[in-house]
C-alpha cells in the first residue's frame, strides 16, 4: 500500500497543529465552564387561595464549607480588615430568582410577592420584624421583606389563566445583601430607609443610610431565599433560584454543606414618645 | 554492428487516466471544522430549542478506507417551559466522542460512515430541577453519514455530515447533529 508522498516536516508541524488545537479546546472547555450557573427549584410551587393566607419557603443554597487553608485565609483576612470576613462574598456569588405567576381563580387579580433572605451571619424575617414591633405594642414602619417584586407593568391585573413571568436580578440580590448587612452587622439606624433606598440609583442619600458601614466593606452574599407570597385569587407562583459562584464554592455530590447558624436580625424599636 | 529497425505497435488503447485521482491526495493525520445545529429528539427534545453548533475533529487515516477520530462539538440552546420559571434560559451541550470511520474516495467524492461513543455534558443542572435528567454527564453512543467534496489542492476537502447521538442519561433522548464541515488532511 502506498501513501501520498509528503514532506519530512509535515510529521513535526501536524504534531504542533494538533497540540496547539488540544490547548485551544482545553482553554474554550474551561472558560465555557468557568460560569456556568447552578439552579436550585423550590421544594414546591407556593400556591395561595386568596383567602388572604400567605404562602412561604425557605430555599437554602448548597454550598461547600471552606478547606482548611480557605478558612485560615479568611481568618487572615478577618484580623487584617478587623471584622468577619464572609465565605461566602456578595461580589462574588451571584444570585437571581426566575419566577413564573399563573392565576388559577376565575377572575383577575394582581399579586404580592416578598422576599426574605439570610446571609451567613444575619436572617431577615418580615415576621420577626413585625413582632419585635408588635412587643413594643407599636406598628412596624415598614410591612414588606428585603424586596418588594414590583407588580406587572402600569400595576396591569393578571387575568384567570393568564402567567406572569419575572425575574428577581442580580442587582436586585446585591442590594438586598447590602441592606441586611448594614441592618443587620452594622446596625444601621434607620431600617426602613435603608430597606427603601436603592443604593446605586441614589447614591448620595444612600450614604447616609450606610454610615455605620466601613468602606469597602467585604459583604455576605444571601444563602438562604424565602419568598413569600400572596394574592385575593387562587394563584400559583413558581420559583427558581439561579447561583453564578466566581470562586466554585457550591455544594457538589459527597461533600459537607456549609451551614451557618444566621442570628435572626431585630430591630431596635424607638420608645413610645 | 547493425540490425533491423525496431517497431512499436499499439494494440489497445490507453486506460483514460483517473482524475482527480484520489490517491495523490494527502491522507494521514487530519483536523476537521464543522459548523451546523444539534436538534434534541425525544423527551427533552420539546424543552429544548435547536441551536447553533461548533466543532473540531482530530483524526488519522489508518488506511484510506478507515479513520480513528477524537471529536468535539458544542452546541447552544435555549430551554422551552411556557409556564415554568425554567423557561428562556441558556444551555449548552458539549459532545466528546470518539468515532472509528470508513470512507469511499472516488475522484472528488468520498462519502463516510461512522460509529461513534463518548460522553454528552449539560453546562448547567436546569433539566435535573424538572426532573429531565439526574447526572449532566451521559454516556452517549450513535452514528453519522457523510459526503465531502475534495478540491484539486492535497489537503483541503469540504463536506456536510449528519449524525445522531442517544444520550440516554438526557431524559433518554438523542441528539441530531448536521454540520457542513471543512477537513484539512497533512
Amino acid at each position: 500500500m502506498k501513501r501520498a508522498p509528503r514532506r519530512e516536516e509535515d510529521g513535526t508541524g501536524a504534531r504542533s497543529l494538533l497540540a496547539a488545537l488540544s490547548a485551544a479546546l482545553a482553554v474554550a472547555a474551561a472558560a465555557c465552564t468557568a460560569h456556568e450557573p447552578t439552579y436550585f427549584p423550590g421544594a414546591a410551587a407556593l400556591e395561595v387561595d386568596g383567602q388572604g393566607t400567605e404562602a412561604k419557603q425557605t430555599l437554602q443554597l448548597a454550598f461547600r464549607p471552606p478547606t482548611q487553608s480557605e478558612e485560615s485565609e479568611r481568618q487572615k483576612l478577618t484580623s487584617q480588615l478587623g471584622y468577619e470576613v464572609p465565605w461566602l462574598r456578595e461580589d462574588r456569588v451571584h444570585v437571581e430568582m426566575l419566577f413564573t405567576i399563573t392565576n388559577l381563580g376565575d377572575r383577575e387579580a394582581s399579586f404580592a410577592l416578598n422576599i426574605d433572605g439570610a446571609s451567613e451571619f444575619v436572617r431577615y424575617d418580615e415576621d420577626a420584624v413585625a413582632a419585635a414591633f408588635e412587643a413594643e405594642d407599636e406598628d412596624a414602619p415598614i410591612a414588606h421583606g428585603l424586596h418588594q417584586v414590583p407588580p406587572p407593568v402600569n400595576g396591569q391585573l393578571l387575568a384567570p389563566g393568564e402567567v406572569y413571568r419575572g425575574t428577581v436580578r442580580e442587582d436586585d440580590f446585591r442590594e438586598m445583601a447590602l441592606d441586611l448587612d448594614a441592618m443587620g452587622r452594622w446596625m444601621a439606624p434607620n431600617f426602613p430607609a435603608v430597606l427603601l433606598y436603592r443604593s446605586e440609583t441614589d447614591p448620595a442619600d444612600a450614604r447616609g443610610e450606610y454610615t455605620t458601614t466601613p468602606p469597602n466593606l467585604i459583604r455576605p452574599a444571601l444563602w438562604e431565599v424565602t419568598p413569600r407570597f400572596n394574592s385575593s385569587q387562587a394563584m400559583r407562583c413558581e420559583f427558581l433560584v439561579r447561583v453564578r459562584d466566581d470562586d466554585r464554592r457550591l455544594w457538589e455530590d459527597g461533600e459537607t454543606q456549609f451551614m451557618p447558624s444566621p442570628t435572626t436580625y431585630a430591630p431596635m424599636v424607638p420608645p413610645r414618645m | 554492428m547493425s540490425g533491423g529497425a525496431a517497431h512499436a505497435q499499439v494494440t489497445e488503447a490507453p486506460k483514460a487516466a483517473l482524475f482527480p485521482d484520489p490517491t495523490k491526495f494527502a491522507y494521514g493525520i487530519y483536523t476537521q471544522g464543522d459548523l451546523g445545529a444539534v436538534t434534541v429528539l425525544g423527551p427533552v427534545g420539546s424543552h429544548l430549542r435547536p441551536g447553533f453548533a461548533l466543532g473540531l475533529a482530530a483524526g488519522y487515516d489508518i488506511t484510506r478506507w478507515v479513520a480513528i477520530e477524537a471529536r468535539a462539538l458544542g452546541s447552544s440552546h435555549i430551554t422551552e417551559f411556557p409556564t415554568g420559571p425554567q423557561d428562556g434560559e441558556l444551555l449548552q451541550l458539549y459532545h466528546l466522542l470518539g468515532a472509528l470511520k470508513f470512507s469511499w474516495r472516488y475522484r472528488f467524492l468520498i462519502v463516510s460512515l461512522d460509529g461513534t461513543a463518548g460522553i454528552v455534558r449539560t453546562s448547567t443542572n436546569i433539566l435535573s430541577t424538572v426532573g429531565l435528567n439526574d447526572r449532566r454527564t451521559s454516556l452517549a453512543f450513535g452514528g453519522g453519514l457523510g459526503v465531502d467534496y475534495h478540491t484539486l489542492s492535497r489537503h483541503f476537502s469540504f463536506g456536510i455530515h449528519g449524525g445522531y447521538q442517544q444520550v440516554p442519561g438526557l431524559g433518554k433522548s438523542g441528539a441530531l447533529t448536521t454540520t457542513a464541515c471543512v477537513r484539512y488532511a497533512f
